[in-house]
């Protein structure tokens, strides 16, 4: 045992995991190149760009001192699941979806350089608040209606989706929250009322917007954030309680009163009772899931089509289905080795709003992704959201890599807070 | 400290999105583990047809390779086709688009696709060549000739008829009736009269059919008794009993004068066997009748109704019942078959079986079947007894209509009461078991014939005669 290990360590130097996802980005491109019967380069080619692209990623953040060189890296894996995915399932959507891959990653490597020059202008707590009510007037004004949700905003030929960049929003609100509680102090009639009542109002109000457009999950999804922000910052046990119940109140009567959300719960519920119906999307879904197995049907040898919304909401499934629940726990995996990353940066930082941000970014990828995967293995119930890195969609890929973009950022202000500090003491 | 307690917060909050997590992962091997069973073949789930998209199913044969069933390809559209029509419904089952799959093309579907590890192995070449790739064949323990005569034997009458080889526990034929044409045409014309026609076509009552046994049951009371030492009981029968308050008698109430149990099996005296429950211990029948099987389950080719006797009989006249067949005791006609071949092969109950062996599309067999023990009934000497009682059934009881010349045959009647019998709505079921030749059994059978005028011994032992003379001189 001893030997082994001082064989080991004197003899061969680690391998880089970097290698690793190289050598599965060709492996997963190459096969899907020639999985037509006929070798098609362009394939190929697209996963030798995302290994240059990795490649170069990792070692900039390196050489720059950028911070933590890891998160790109699992990201980087994640998508070489999610891509080979998107160009199975369809040429056309993978192609459009590795064309927002390299947009998301020039969004993460100018979020990640630029962050330090322009954070401290953006810190007023009112700022992120009216932005995220004027996006959500604008959705409710001009937006479209597509799935039920009336999240979208179609300009010509762009269309996003305000919900994914509300929540970025919601993060600093809550950030901005933590380091600067008294901006929300409001005084009626000689009396204090306490900041986080405030803050509680406000968040509902946002809740209210969400559940209007029909974006539950998204809704679930900030109110999970705010739960865990007050817990961490405020230290506040009771007052999460009673936001809990308040809002599972509300809940249990939206469902009385929302046909809408009333299906959603009855299809979770019970899902062969309608199975034509309501129960369509997730008994497909778990037909999927249980047709791979341990091991998967093997890429292209699937079935995944025969799901509703494969591509976006589902495509947890089609990987289920394709590369067995061994690789949907890969995927799981990779996002628990995100979320430590992040809490690693968070809990590293010491200036409030950083830790605060730090937090808030980290959780939201943490529970959005088992909102989605839950939902979809009828875990919990189904709420429309996507998988971040992994759906198919500009608008969640761009904000997910805003995300880590920002993360990225935080994880080299540990070494100018750590900086800082040193001077701090040095001056006094 | 304030930044302390803040950081172990959030510790917290990893801990608990990893609990989350892990819930997944954990949900997601039991799915796959346990929780798919119940709803990967519901017809909804599309995948079950996609895959059979240009594969050919393979065909099933009988054991000397009569084919049952088989794929047709009519302008690239494969059917399944069932050239016995109605013969094997209760058997192969169907293969529907519409009304999907039952019985062997539902338990043995990946062999029929090739989908399984033996069906990878013949397709390798198809793969390069891109030809259909085709499923293997299934050749059954079934013999045609005596299938389709224990069909015709019958007739329109509702009942059931199993045949075993019991010292392997072949099923040599299995008939249900009513039936239907399982042919997918057949079923699109016919398929509303077929699920709301009251006599149940579609319930293969071989196998999940549940009858009370009647006096076919008392082979299982005589065991029991034998094993307890009571193999010398004899009673002064004049025809009925009262026991507890409730009048026990002989079928048209006859006396049949001192009896031991030789004779009271021949006579099939109700009057021997529901007095001898004042001696015989309720747990040693229970036990000699969960030794066949009963309260149990087995694994078998087909789905399988669990026959069962009642655990609790405390009640005098609910024991003086169940002795005699009667009471709260369901078996299903393959159960009987079972007992009955557990006699004929010196105790010893084999497991029955419906496929012999798989092949490939060119005709190589790819894996046979073992014969497996499945349950010890009882010792050899006390089967000898047993089988001694069940000789002088044939040769001058009840039996007597299944008796053959030159061939000495083994069995028991049974006329059961039923619901409808004892409401007045209909007339008791009429039961056979047998064997033969006593001496070295080749086939052992079970017959019953729902709702008959007629006992067992008139109606049903006839055609177990038939049956067992067919076998025997077709192998000779």
């Amino acid at each position: 045992m001893d030997k082994f290990v001082t064989i080991n360590s004197k003899n061969s130097k680690p391998i880089s995991p970097i290698h690793l996802v190289a050598l599965i980005d060709l492996a997963l491109f190459g096969l899907l190149s020639i999985r037509s019967g006929i070798f098609e380069s362009f394939i190929l080619l697209l996963g030798v760009t995302k290994a240059i692209i990795t490649y170069f990623t990792f070692y900039t953040l390196r050489k720059f001192k950028m911070g933590d060189s890891y998160l790109a890296l699992i990201v980087s894996m994640i998508l070489s699941m999610g891509l080979a995915m998107q160009l199975r399932l369809s040429f056309d959507v993978g192609v459009k979806q590795f064309i927002w891959y390299l947009i998301g990653m020039f969004t993460f490597i100018v979020t990640s350089s630029i962050y330090h020059s322009v954070y401290k202008r953006f810190k007023s707590i009112w700022f992120f608040y009216s932005l995220m009510i004027f996006l959500f007037v604008l959705t409710l004004l001009i937006g479209t209606r597509i799935n039920g949700a009336k999240n979208w905003i179609i300009l010509g030929t762009v269309s996003f989706q305000p919900s994914e960049f509300i929540k970025i929003l919601f993060v600093y609100y809550m950030a901005s929250f933590v380091a600067n509680p008294e901006s929300l102090q409001i005084k009626i009639a000689d009396k204090i009322i306490p900041p986080k009542w405030t803050l509680m109002v406000s968040v509902f109000t946002v809740l209210g917007f969400f559940v209007l457009q029909r974006e539950f999950g998204t809704a679930l999804l900030i109110f999970m954030v705010y739960l865990s922000v007050v817990y961490v910052f405020e230290n506040a046990t009771i007052f999460v309680a009673v936001n809990a119940i308040l809002a599972g109140v509300s809940a249990f009567f939206a469902i009385q009163l929302m046909p809408h959300l009333g299906a959603r719960m009855d299809s979770w519920l019970n899902p062969f009772a309608d199975i034509a119906g309501k129960g369509y999307q997730i008994t497909q879904s778990l037909f999927a899931i249980g047709s791979g197995s341990f091991f998967g049907t093997g890429l292209g040898m699937g079935y995944p089509h025969f799901i509703p919304n494969v591509e976006t909401d589902f495509i947890f499934s089609a990987i289920s289905e394709e590369m067995g629940i061994f690789g949907g726990i890969a995927i799981i995996i990779l996002f628990v080795l995100l979320v430590y990353r992040g809490i690693k940066i968070c809990l590293r930082l010491r200036e409030p709003f950083t830790k605060a941000l730090a937090f808030g970014l980290t959780t939201t990828l943490g529970f959005q992704t088992f909102l989605i995967i839950g939902g979809v293995t009828r875990v919990i119930p189904l709420t429309g959201i996507t998988l971040p890195f992994v759906s198919y969609g500009g608008s969640s890929l761009i904000s997910s890599f805003l995300i880590l973009g920002l993360l990225q950022a935080l994880s080299g202000s540990i070494l100018r807070e750590e900086v800082f500090e040193v001077e701090k003491i040095d001056n006094e | 400290m304030k930044k302390s307690t803040t950081n172990s917060r959030i510790l917290h909050i990893f801990v608990l999105i990893c609990l989350l997590f892990l819930t997944l992962v954990f949900y997601l091997s039991y799915f796959e583990l346990h929780g798919k069973e119940q709803i990967m073949g519901n017809n909804y789930n599309r995948r079950l047809r996609a895959k059979e998209e240009g594969i050919i199913r393979g065909k099933i044969f009988d054991r000397n390779g009569e084919i049952l069933a088989d794929t047709k390809i009519t302008d690239g559209i494969s059917s399944r086709s069932y050239p016995y029509k109605k013969l094997y419904a209760h058997v192969i089952g169907y293969n529907s688009s519409i009304y999907g799959k039952t019985l062997l093309e539902a338990r043995y579907n990946d062999t029929l696709l090739g989908l399984n590890a033996l069906g990878l192995m013949g397709n390798v070449t198809r793969l390069v060549t891109g030809e259909d790739k085709t499923g293997n064949n299934i050749i059954l323990t079934i013999d045609h000739t005596l299938q389709a005569l224990a069909r015709e034997l019958i007739g329109e009458k509702r009942g059931s008829i199993v045949a075993i080889n019991p010292k392997t526990g072949e099923i040599l034929a299995m008939v249900s009736t009513p039936d239907f044409n399982p042919n997918e045409q057949s079923l699109k014309d016919n398929w509303a009269a077929l699920s709301t026609n009251e006599n149940s076509p579609l319930l293969p009552r071989a196998i999940l059919g549940l009858y009370p046994p009647g006096s076919t049951f008392k082979v299982v009371t005589a065991v029991a008794a034998i094993e307890e030492g009571l193999t010398d009981y004899s009673v002064e029968d004049s025809g009925s009993i009262v026991i507890d308050g409730k009048t026990f008698s002989n079928v048209g109430n006859k006396s049949y004068g001192t009896l031991d149990m030789t004779s009271a099996m021949a006579f099939s005296s109700n009057v021997y066997f529901s007095k001898m429950t004042e001696v015989l211990d309720a747990k040693a029948l229970i036990n000699a009748a969960e030794n066949t099987g009963l309260n149990k389950n087995f694994s078998f080719d087909l789905p399988l109704n669990k026959s069962s006797i009642s655990r609790d009989l405390s009640s005098k006249t609910e024991y003086a019942a169940t002795v005699l067949g009667q009471g709260k005791l369901l078996v299903t006609p393959l159960q009987m078959a079972l007992i009955c071949s557990g006699i004929a092969n010196d105790g010893v109950i084999m497991k029955p079986y419906l496929v012999k062996s798989i092949s490939d599309t060119n005709n190589l067999i790819l894996s046979n079947t073992l014969t497996k023990k499945l349950y010890t009934f009882t010792d050899r000497e006390t089967s000898e007894q047993i089988k001694e009682m069940m000789i002088e059934v044939v040769k001058s009881g009840t039996g007597v209509n299944a008796s053959l010349s030159e061939i000495v045959v083994a069995g028991k009647t049974g006329t059961a009461q039923n619901e409808k019998s004892t409401q007045g709505g209909g007339n008791d079921h009429a039961w056979f078991i047998g064997f033969a030749p006593a001496a070295d059994p080749e086939i052992a059978i079970a017959v019953i014939i729902e709702n008959q005028e007629k006992d067992g011994g008139q109606i049903a032992a006839p055609i177990a005669r038939k049956i067992m003379s067919t076998w025997i001189r077709n192998k000779r």
